[in-house]
């Protein structure tokens, strides 16, 4: 694992970022991949979560716009 | 099949998008292929959201 390129800041996201989808994951009791393939049994209330999970991603799309945007390094 | 509750649902909906978004991965993306390729970032992010999605659910007593 290299880490020349790796600052802490990017680090830091990473880690911030993980636990604000830890505390959505544990709430809600899935994940973006389950909820996804979860359509084809349609369970009650999950297009709440899949717009409230499009709508928070969208969100995060602005603050990634408005925040400097550091080379992604996946 | 298993019903969700509207106000976990969209709490949880919300929190996933954006940390999904901003942390550039979810369960998948860092937990299978970013620790698989190995991504220190991967490693960082999964030990995050592990823990702390398993404490939310031992703290709300499962969804």
């Amino acid at each position: 694992m290299s880490t020349d390129r790796q600052s802490f800041a990017y680090l830091a996201t990473a880690a911030v970022a993980g636990g604000l989808f830890g505390i959505g994951w544990g709430l809600a009791g899935i994940c973006p991949g389950p909820a996804i393939s979860l359509i084809a049994f349609m369970p009650q209330n999950l297009l709440v979560f899949l717009v409230a999970m499009f709508a928070g991603s969208f969100a995060g799309g602005f603050v990634l716009k408005w925040t400097a945007r550091r080379p992604a390094i996946a | 099949m298993q019903a969700f509750s509207p106000i976990p649902a969209t709490i949880g909906g919300l929190l996933t998008g954006f940390g999904t978004r901003i942390g550039n991965g979810c369960t998948s993306g860092h937990g299978v292929c970013g620790l698989a390729r190995p991504s220190t970032r991967a490693l960082v992010a999964v030990a995050v959201f592990f823990p702390v999605a398993m404490a939310v659910v031992a703290i709300s007593g499962g969804a």
